[in-house]
């Protein structure tokens, strides 16, 4: 009898595979994308029948800000130098090596907000798999902390994309709420907003339809 | 300055003196903080595994390596 139960859970799993991998049919997306499709990635936590559907990060757009300023100020330095040659000031009479020493703190420093910068943006992540989705939010050098909500709980998903900036090129806020509102997941500045609402309703929906067995 | 040389005060050495003491503190304390932002990282990375986990351990070494060579150097360097 428990075979017969097993066998036809096991057959209820495949169709559900099935129906959602018609949704998201093809890989997309490499590493170090903002929206990977069916990415070959794993998470802390997954189940073994749960494949990830979609891993998205904020829009690479959203890290121009920190590679601009890290370029800046890389370029100080070089600045400083440029101006007290042009007005042929002389730098103070100290030891080659102690100007050394400054650089290299500086430097080191310009490259730790960098890397700082980056983890923010590249575990701060985005899953959406064929059970729920998931927000990982990671708080450098502070905090880090998941928010979950199950896919068959899922009641409305809402796109938002206002600016310019975001209709050129294409990212956008997409809301994920429950039945009650309880709980509610934001995806920020998402890379293909449409897409993925597409995505997420779809797969609820197949979800939805399992659950109330239909 | 000249009086402070007069007095016997060498207002150069004790410039160079405090820059160094300073750029020696603040590497510590970067190295100390790099720690932290390597630990933070390794542990994310066991999170969420991507086909990018060796490349990003890798850089966080050479990022950890980079801190105490320039903290090591800070120090041995005469100035």
């Amino acid at each position: 009898m428990s075979d017969i139960t097993n066998q036809a859970k096991a057959q209820v799993r495949g169709t559900i595979h099935e129906e959602m991998d018609r949704v998201v049919p093809e890989r997309k997306g490499w590493g170090f994308s903002s929206i990977q499709l069916k990415p070959l990635a794993k998470f802390d936590g997954q189940n073994p029948d749960e494949r990830i559907y979609i891993l998205a990060r904020r829009h690479w757009l959203k890290n121009l800000g920190w590679i601009t300023s890290t370029m800046f100020y890389s370029l100080i330095p070089i600045l400083f130098a440029v101006v007290f040659n042009i007005f042929s000031s002389q730098l103070p009479q100290f030891s080659l090596k102690l100007y050394l020493v400054i650089i290299l703190a500086y430097y080191s420093f310009v490259f730790t907000n960098a890397f700082k910068n980056f983890i923010d943006w590249y575990f701060d992540t985005y899953i959406v798999t064929n059970e729920r989705v998931l927000d990982f939010n990671l708080k450098t050098f502070s905090s880090y902390s998941v928010d979950e909500i199950p896919l068959e709980n899922i009641e409305s998903v809402r796109q938002d994309s206002s600016g310019v900036l975001s209709s050129f090129f294409n990212y956008g806020k997409v809301d994920i709420a429950t039945e009650r509102e309880t709980g509610v997941i934001h995806f920020f500045y998402i890379a293909n907003p449409t897409r993925v609402r597409d995505i997420i309703s779809d797969l609820a929906r197949i979800a939805r339809t399992f659950r109330d067995g239909n | 300055m000249l009086e402070l040389l007069e007095m016997g005060i060498d207002f150069n050495t004790s410039v160079v003196m405090f820059i160094r003491i300073a750029a020696i503190i603040f590497a510590l304390f970067h190295l100390l903080s790099g720690f932290i932002l390597v630990r933070q990282m390794l542990r994310m990375n066991n999170i969420i595994k991507t086909p990018n986990k060796t490349f990003l351990n890798l850089v966080s070494i050479v990022y950890l390596l980079v801190l105490a060579g320039v903290l090591i150097f800070i120090i041995l360097l005469p100035v």
